[in-house]
């Protein structure tokens, strides 16, 4: 036999492709700062930084200083490790929310797409069902009901996640479905269920991925403004939105630093996530 | 010595009935019929080609052999047992038996899988064989098809549309089956590309035990090569079939002898030989209910041949015509 002679080499995986240094500078950038603030809340524990969940009653409200570089909040608590720590918070709550109504929502999408009648009718009408409801009203409602826990408020999010990512993967599902590389598959013995997972899916996750910074982004000012009215995270824990909250009705005495910070912290997130939404699609696509 | 063994059909398509519904502005509904009665026959080994115009059919038989599309009407049978009208779960141990290569190999190719993927998805539905060996196969194959073990890395964007085909044969050659449908397979190349193809295919043919191939084209050149036995067919019936030299050297239909003009090979011979004008028209225009389809189009017409519908008959030992005058017009 011939075989053999020549060995398969190995390819760059997706990852190393995305760091090659040859996308974009605005990509590049734009994923780096990103990465920056993902890098900074997880190195947070080890950074030289005041306890974040100790309070202070003798040391309210006090400016920016050398000591406090964001000041103390309303229980005393350091502002600069508050808002550091609070990343961690505020990216895992998005991420995993995002991530779940991914893996739940795109699976559903590819299925009702493909195979279409009854099925696709019946997963079409529950995901405009779940749309059906104003999203923060339900929120607040079920974390009224259901206990104030981060579990609920993740939960909630997928909620809202699942049918975003069904429709969007089922739109792209259905032209597939007829394309020469899917019947292909079937030739080369796929059954269905394989066709669907192994060929279809993997071609929908173009507009996926371009999708996932938007909704991360989506989620956090949705965490932020549920712990705003105070549901969701609590105080002590560390979280943009209660803290936002706790500082607002010092703003009108002067005392900025309480809620500015975290603001911005929150704003920056948001605003990175939103570029690196529409430059991540085009990444994507080009896969070299 | 077996049934097989002593020449009997591997697969036997008999009248196979294929309509389409396309939808028309209101309620109307207009059928169009792919496949009109068409009967074949394949044996073991053996290389048939099928040669028609755009939108003849030819692709939809494919498609309905295969199981892509179901058939309206008629029975295929290999060996020996109607696999038409199995639910797809019995279908697909079938699948490794029966195997195609599309038209277009570009779009053939799952854009997110490497030629390496794509050939162990294939090759998934041979169980006998490990990991390991899968992947030895699949060197295996690139070489078969005169790929080196480089391009099972690439994806199908990274490669051209030669290469790409040599691939697709690979992936249908995978589970060894014992029949390939080419659909157009050169269609969409370069006529130097082309040849290459064709000379593939030649190779493969010699090869014992090597599948048989039912080798679907436009272009009748290129079954002087690769072909055994031809059937022509268009607007969804076959109008003749016989071996190659007797569709080359005596075809009968007026339909078989236009193409034969129309390609430059037959141009020559067969300029004096026929009164018609050579042109193979493609044209969908229907003929009046119960008289010959090519009605409108051929020269040879004459009153008898609007009245009577034209069946399929043996001329001479192997080959078929659809046409009352065939004799007559030598």
């Amino acid at each position: 036999m011939l075989a053999g002679e020549q060995a398969i080499p190995e390819r760059p995986s997706l990852l190393q492709r995305m760091m090659r240094a040859n996308g974009p500078m605005r990509v590049r950038l734009n994923i780096g700062l990103l990465l920056l603030i993902v890098l900074l809340g997880l190195l947070a524990p080890l950074l030289p930084l005041h306890d974040p969940v100790r309070p202070n009653p003798l040391n309210r409200f006090k400016a920016p200083s050398l000591e406090h570089p964001f000041g103390t909040d309303g229980n005393g608590m350091d502002v600069l490790s508050r808002t550091i720590h609070a990343i961690r918070t505020d990216f895992a709550l998005a991420i995993s929310s995002v991530a779940l109504g991914i893996v739940v929502g795109a699976p559903l999408g590819a299925l009702s797409g493909y195979f279409g009648g009854r099925l696709d009718s019946v997963i079409t009408r529950i995901t405009e069902v779940f749309q059906g409801f104003p999203q923060i009203l339900f929120g607040m409602a079920v974390l009224a009901a259901a206990g104030n826990t981060m579990v609920n408020l993740v939960l909630i999010l997928a909620f809202y996640n699942v049918p975003v990512y069904s429709k969007m993967v089922r739109s792209v599902t259905l032209p597939l479905r007829e394309a020469d590389f899917v019947q292909a598959a079937r030739v080369a013995g796929n059954s269905p269920l394989s066709v669907v997972f192994r060929h279809v899916l993997p071609n929908t996750l173009v507009p996926v991925f371009s999708q996932l910074p938007l909704s991360c982004a989506y989620a956090a000012q949705m965490i932020a403004g549920l712990s705003f009215i105070g549901l969701g995270v609590a105080i002590p824990t560390p979280e943009w939105g209660s803290m936002i909250q706790l500082g607002a009705n010092q703003l009108v005495f002067g005392k900025w630093w309480a809620s500015i910070f975290p603001g911005l912290a929150l704003f920056i997130s948001v605003w990175l996530l939103n570029n690196v939404s529409d430059l991540f699609g085009s990444l994507v696509v080009r896969r070299a | 010595m077996n049934a097989e063994a002593a020449g009997e059909a591997l697969l036997r398509i008999e009248g196979a009935t294929k309509r389409f519904s396309l939808r028309q502005r209101g309620w109307r509904r207009q059928q169009v019929v792919a496949l009109d009665g068409v009967s074949m026959t394949l044996r073991r080994g053996e290389t048939v080609g099928l040669v028609g115009e755009s939108g003849s059919g030819k692709s939809t038989l494919g498609r309905c052999v295969l199981n892509l599309l179901r058939l309206d009407g008629g029975r295929i049978i290999y060996r020996g047992r109607e696999i038409q009208a199995l639910p797809e779960r019995e279908w697909r141990p079938l699948r490794r038996r029966l195997q195609m290569v599309f038209q277009n190999p570009v779009s053939s190719f799952n854009p997110m899988m490497t030629i390496e993927e794509a050939l162990l998805d294939a090759l998934r539905q041979v169980p006998e064989l490990d990991h390991a060996q899968r992947r030895q196969r699949v060197g295996d194959l690139l070489e078969q098809v005169q790929l080196g073990a480089r391009f099972a890395v690439l994806y199908p964007y990274e490669m051209s549309g030669g290469q790409l085909q040599r691939a697709a044969i690979a992936r249908a050659l995978a589970p060894q089956p014992d029949f390939i449908f080419l659909d157009e397979p050169t269609a969409n190349l370069d006529m130097s590309i082309r040849g290459q193809i064709i000379n593939l295919l030649l190779d493969l043919q010699q090869r014992e035990g090597g599948p048989g191939f039912v080798f679907v084209t436009h272009d009748l050149r290129v079954l002087r090569y690769v072909a055994e036995r031809i059937y022509v067919i268009t607007q969804g019936h076959i109008v003749e079939s016989g071996s190659r030299d007797q569709i080359f050297h005596a075809p009968r239909h007026p339909w078989t002898r236009a193409l034969l003009e129309a390609s430059s090979i037959g141009r020559r011979d067969r300029r004096q030989a026929s009164g018609s004008d050579g042109e193979a028209d493609i044209s969908l225009a229907t003929s009046p209910e119960g008289g010959c389809r090519l009605l409108a189009r051929c020269p040879h017409a004459r009153e008898r041949c609007a009245r009577e519908t034209q069946v399929l008959r043996e001329i001479e030992p192997g080959q078929q015509v659809r046409c009352w005058r065939a004799e007559e017009l030598d």
